[in-house]
């Protein structure tokens, strides 16, 4: 993409990713941990389980998930609560739990640095956690969020559009949308229609038209097939850090 | 008596396949056809003692919006404005899921969602809360209370916020010079006197007034179901849909939220064009209901008069 001179504060273009690095088997006594960073932005998850679920929990049909979101400092708020349930289920849908019947799986999320797109990068730690601890999922999750900056200083046209915002850009945007799209290997095979990544998850702050809506969308879409590419890499077990710099 | 004890128990032994049955002949347990939401109705200032307040039923599903005023120092960064604080409850009494002790994930989310719909949308402008500049302002409790929760919360909790904030009424104060705030007594000017009489006279008299409200925004709950979309899913529903789509709009037709959280199905582009065209109708059938009940309100308050 040209950069037509109007580039963000930190020189990336509106439909540019940061760099992103995911490392994955940090902790010892976790079965699987990833640590997700988008430049500023970075989340590290631990997964435990399948384990053993207190009775009173268990369900005799399928694993029970439970997240914990700790955030970077001090006690969890409405926010971190929200956040959690969002995470727990936007990851049932891709894992496999009726494999494991009355077993548990816990996924912890620790924030370390939060510079916008938090949600984003929890979900993509989250799953690249679950795949380092060999949890069955129908597909992989990407994760991405757009800021929608105010009319006034943006250059009109489809510059508006800040994919991957930081804090900075997220804070001052007339609205932001959160996406989770689901690849599951069968709509990667299948000739890379539109349609081939799904909605999982969808949160937005703010007021957009719908034809704004649905253009974000469809830059998630294409942003989620780089963050899909550079995941699939990191499923090579021997790849234990990756790094990708700014697409 | 036989058929209908034994279709009950059918529901009870396999709820999915009796769901299913209704869906295939396109409608619902309830009668229901799948795009139709339940009746629904407002009732404004059901609490006395709260200064805006609303209760609204969606079909069986009621809670009650109660607003309560507060001063306060308004804070250093907006010197200017008021807040809004918003609780939502969800006691034992509105679902056999809630339990004293543990809160229901459902109360974080939906007190979220309509904290989020409410500043997204501009409902309320915090500026106009303010009562002296740096001095006081009026900080708006709003307390969201379940009473019975059959599905659709995100939705009826949305709809009685605003109608309690439709409801809200700022009562008229007199602000000293020291910044203290203290009520005028309506119809009781000699009380007055007094007070006038050691504060100076630079008291600032702010009148009753209602607010004036941005735009409103209206939700609608989709269930997404083995392809058939589910307009405002009661509880019995929601159980086994295999996920929820809830969509906010304003007026003016903007989205002000788009909110799925996970599920097991995936939505694609024309999925959620199909559910913001089933909320654009839901809005416009929620606006009128708002109108004519604060229409019937209005009568009510002409006539006890």
């Amino acid at each position: 993409m040209s950069s037509q001179g109007s580039l963000r504060k930190d020189g990336r273009t509106f439909n540019q990713l940061r760099g992103m690095v995911c490392d994955r088997g940090l902790l010892h006594r976790a079965d699987g941990s990833a640590k997700w960073s988008q430049d500023g932005t970075s989340v590290l998850v631990g997964v435990y389980g399948p384990k053993n679920m207190p009775p009173k929990r268990e369900d005799p049909e399928k694993a029970v998930l439970e997240v914990l979101w700790k955030p970077k400092s001090g006690i969890q708020g409405p926010e971190e609560r929200e956040a959690e349930i969002i995470l727990r289920r936007t990851l049932e849908a891709v894992v496999l739990a009726p494999l494991f019947p009355r077993a548990g799986i816990s996924v912890v999320v620790q924030v370390i640095h939060d510079d916008g797109s938090l949600l984003s990068c929890a979900i993509n730690a989250a799953c690249a956690a679950l795949v380092d601890a060999g949890i069955p999922m129908t597909g992989l999750l990407a994760s991405v969020t757009i800021a929608l900056a105010k009319r006034d200083d943006g250059a009109g046209g489809g510059a508006h559009l800040q994919l991957d915002p930081t804090r900075e850009e997220q804070d001052g945007a007339q609205a932001t949308v959160c996406l989770a799209l689901e690849t599951t290997p069968k709509a990667a095979t299948s000739n890379g229609s539109v349609e081939g990544e799904a909605v999982v998850t969808s949160t937005t702050r703010g007021a957009m038209a719908i034809e704004e809506y649905l253009e974000a969308l469809d830059r998630c879409r294409m942003a989620s097939r780089t963050i899909n590419a550079f995941a699939r890499l990191s499923l090579d077990k021997a790849q234990r850090r990756l790094e990708l710099p700014g697409t | 008596m036989d058929s209908q004890l034994e279709a009950e128990a059918f529901k009870r032994i396999y709820p999915e396949e009796y769901f299913q049955r209704f869906l295939s002949e396109g409608t619902r347990p309830d009668g229901r056809p799948l795009g139709r939401a339940r009746s629904t109705t407002i009732g404004f200032g059901a609490v006395s003692t709260a200064d805006g307040s609303a209760l609204v039923k969606i079909g069986s599903t009621t809670l009650l919006a109660g607003i309560k005023l507060e001063v306060m120092t308004p804070t250093a960064e907006a010197p200017d404005a008021g807040k809004i604080a918003a609780t939502f409850e969800m006691p034992p009494l509105c679902s056999p899921d809630a339990r004293p002790e543990r809160r229901l994930e459902e109360t974080s989310v939906v007190v979220q969602q309509v904290m989020n719909a409410i500043e997204s949308a501009g409902l309320v402008n915090t500026k106009e809360l303010l009562i002296s500049t740096g001095k006081a302002a009026w900080v708006a409790y709003l307390d969201i209370y379940c009473l019975d929760a059959d599905g659709s919360l995100l939705d009826a909790a949305l709809l009685a916020a605003v109608a309690a904030f439709a409801d809200l009424t700022l009562p008229p104060v007199r602000v000293n010079p020291e910044g203290h705030v203290l009520p005028v007594l309506s119809g009781a000017q000699g009380g007055n006197l007094r007070e006038n009489g050691d504060a100076s006279s630079e008291v600032v008299t702010v009148e009753r007034r209602k607010l004036t409200l941005g735009a409103m925004p209206w939700a609608a709950t989709i269930g997404l179901y083995k392809g058939h979309l589910i307009v405002d899913p009661t509880a019995e529903e929601e159980a086994l849909l295999e996920s929820t789509v809830t969509t906010i709009l304003d007026e003016a037709g903007r989205l002000i939220s788009l909110f799925k959280p996970g599920g097991i199905t995936a939505v694609t582009t024309a999925l959620i064009q199909d559910c913001v065209e089933l909320t654009r109708h839901r809005a416009r059938e929620l606006k009128q209901i708002l109108e004519e009940s604060s229409q019937e309100d209005e009568d009510e308050g002409d006539e006890s008069q």
